[in-house]
């Protein structure tokens, strides 16, 4: 593909970032909610990205997918399979959204198209990125809606969605991203709309089928035992900075972060599979606002400094961990 | 779909027979009858008259008489036009009528769709600038004003069409057509454009750019179906008060349709013609509701789930 960019040819990732902000403009001033963030995936690789509302996660995931809101716009680079996605033309980004990079959306209530088929929809995307006939694409449409358990799945790939429960349809959601064999999948919380008692069991399906197909997951979660259970790695946001980021065992059992520790502090059993929401910690979080200068928990931070007033860069603290605080000493 | 269509259908069948009631005793109860007159009749001939036309029978028995004439297609005489029956009348009113407001609401339809479409997608674009300024024309000045503006323009002073009238072909639709589209177009536009705008914000519209289908099938198999349900919702009632004639128009360009018939009609208390030409335009209004149901429908489930 293209080698011409240095960054390209260093580059053996699925997808990494450098820099990547999302703005959103409004009334002639800009907001921003996601913050430089840099990361890198493998692939086959799943990594969790926790962080309370409103820290930009579904904005990041957005970014990538080409779906900001119109008053929004992401600057950096996101290089997915040697392509740059932020600086794709819509036509080229079209070939690789719903083929090999695919999202689930986080309100699986509203994420349908309540005037056609789920069948349809299903099959729309391999009808057009694969070339299949309409009747091939249905039947395995439908052979994938088995997959993800939906009760007599021929029969319901002629019903609309609204004669399915927000759990089905979030079922259905994840048929859909996955149908594609993708080598990325954008999950943005994607067992929200279940039964608790029945998370476990689709994040698990979900899992499954994503490693026969070996795809990588950015898997947007509220969840730190969904985290401890399945991801590779783990990134920590807030106010649209990545604050900590590292292999998901040892930053869960050894945080450093004063957010990511409040985090876990606060989380009962991490063994559990099925934990609440995260966690409150103290204070309000911090709405988007300028690129500030300072580290935006600072306000709500325990362990504050005056060297707080000037976020510090993200850098290694050990094998494969990265940390953007103060608290710890330069190597 | 069956249990849908049988309960719109009785439901219309239940509304026009409500509006036959309601609009023979709204007539009665109107003082006057169709020939008491300043000129002085004997009341023989008066009487022979009322006797001719039936009024002077009770009023259960015309009430009846009428009932079972609609029943068997029969809108009674005209006590205006005393050599015609209301059915000849209408007969003759009605296709004029019908023309004129089929081609008002097919161009209505089309132009404002288009226009809509075109300043939702194009927002700020000169298209969108253009549709805002047909809007505030179409929708602020009248038609007893366009009309005769156009007249003036198109047929006194350049020329090209007839003043008025039905007698030119094709080019005695133009104007009238135009004048009657106006408005339509206007509020066809706005709405389209306003439908279109939310719906390409809906969630549903971003899980379709998200499989990557470009944006044409985004559009189109994605965002048109909810972009036009309010519009379609309008067409019906509107696409009935169009082709059943518009009274403005046709006085303002001299044409023989049932809209000026109305107007003759509720003047000279001609109760057979009122109520005909309300049950002809009532009809047409519970028809149109059907099929706009029937349309909406089709095209959205959880409305024919519903029932
Ligand atoms: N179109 C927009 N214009 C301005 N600000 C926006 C826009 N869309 C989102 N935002 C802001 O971006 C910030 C991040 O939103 P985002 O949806 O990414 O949060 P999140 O981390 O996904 O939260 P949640 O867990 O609740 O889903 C929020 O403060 C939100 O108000
Ligand atoms: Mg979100």
């Amino acid at each position: 593909m293209d080698c011409e960019t240095p960054l390209t040819q260093m580059n053996t990732n699925l997808l990494s970032l450098h820099d990547l902000s999302v703005h959103f403009a409004h009334g002639g001033g800009q907001t921003t909610v996601v913050d430089r963030v840099s990361l890198t995936l493998g692939a086959g690789e799943v990594l969790g990205i926790v962080g309370e509302s409103g820290s930009g996660k579904s904005q990041l995931l957005f970014a990538l997918m080409g779906l900001l809101a119109s008053n929004g716009n992401a600057t950096g680079h996101a290089l997915f399979d040697g392509q740059d996605l932020l600086s794709l033309p819509t036509k080229a980004l079209d070939r690789v959204r719903g083929a090999s990079l695919s999202m689930i959306f986080q309100d699986p209530m509203t994420a349908l198209n309540p005037y056609k088929r789920i069948g349809d929809q299903l099959a729309e995307g391999l009808i057009h990125h694969q070339g299949l006939p309409r009747a091939a694409a249905l039947a395995e449409a439908s052979r994938m809606l088995d997959r993800v358990r939906i009760p007599d799945a021929p029969r319901a790939a002629r019903r609309y969605p609204h004669e399915f429960s927000g759990g089905m349809r979030q079922r259905v959601m994840i048929a859909m991203a996955l149908l594609v064999k993708p080598k990325l999948l954008l999950a943005d919380e994607p067992t929200t709309a279940l039964d608790v008692t029945i998370q476990a069991q689709v994040l698990d399906l979900m899992l499954e089928i994503a490693h026969e197909t070996g795809t990588a997951i950015i898997l947007v979660t509220h969840d730190l035992g969904v985290v401890a259970r399945i991801c590779d790695r783990v990134a920590v946001l807030y106010g649209g900075r990545i604050m900590e980021e590292g292999p998901a065992e040892t930053m869960l059992s050894d945080p450093r972060h004063p957010y990511a520790r409040g985090l876990l502090a606060t989380t009962p059993r991490l063994e559990a599979a099925i934990t609440p929401r995260l966690p409150t910690i103290p204070g309000a979080p911090r709405s988007g606002g300028a690129m500030l200068p300072s580290c935006p928990f600072a306000p709500r931070c325990s362990d504050k400094m005056p060297a707080c007033d000037h976020m510090p860069p993200l850098r290694d603290i050990g094998p494969e961990r990265r940390l953007a605080c103060h608290l710890e000493p330069a190597p | 779909m069956i249990p849908f269509v049988a309960k719109r259908l009785w439901n219309g069948f239940l509304t026009l027979a409500a509006l036959a009631t309601l609009t023979f005793f709204v007539m009665r109860l109107a003082p006057g009858g169709p020939f008491s007159r300043n000129r002085k009749i004997s009341p023989e001939v008066q009487a022979n008259i009322e006797a001719a036309f039936h009024l002077d029978e009770p009023v259960y028995q015309q009430f009846a008489r009428y009932i079972w004439g609609i029943l068997r297609g029969d809108l009674g005489p005209s006590t205006r036009f005393r050599d015609y029956s209301v059915n000849d009348l209408i007969a003759a009113g009605l296709p004029t009528s019908l023309t004129i407001g089929f081609w008002a609401i097919l161009v209505a339809a089309l132009v404002g769709i288009a226009l809509g479409l075109a300043g939702a997608l194009r927002r700020n674009g000169w298209t969108d600038y253009a549709a805002g300024a047909v809007g505030v024309i179409g929708i602020a000045i009248p038609i007893f004003i366009i009309g005769p503006l156009m007249q003036a323009y198109f047929s006194v002073y350049l020329g090209w069409l007839p003043v008025g009238g039905w007698n030119d072909g094709w080019r005695s639709l133009i104007l009238p057509v135009l004048v009657l589209a106006l408005p339509n177009i206007a509020y066809i536009s706005r709405l389209t454009r306003s439908s279109t705008i939310e719906v390409l914000r809906e969630n549903h519209v971003r899980t379709a750019r998200a499989k990557g289908i470009g944006p044409a099938r985004v559009l189109l198999g994605h965002a048109m179906t909810g972009a036009l349900l309010p519009v379609i919702a309008y067409l019906g009632p509107a696409s009935a008060a169009l082709i059943t004639g518009s009274i403005l128009i046709e006085t303002v360009f001299a044409l023989p349709g049932i809209g000026r018939f109305f107007v003759d009609a509720a003047l000279n208390r001609d109760y057979p013609l009122v109520m005909g030409i309300t049950l002809v335009y009532g009809g047409f209004l519970i028809i149109f509701n059907i099929m706009t149901d029937l349309v909406r429908g089709w095209l959205d489930p959880r409305i024919r789930h519903e029932g």
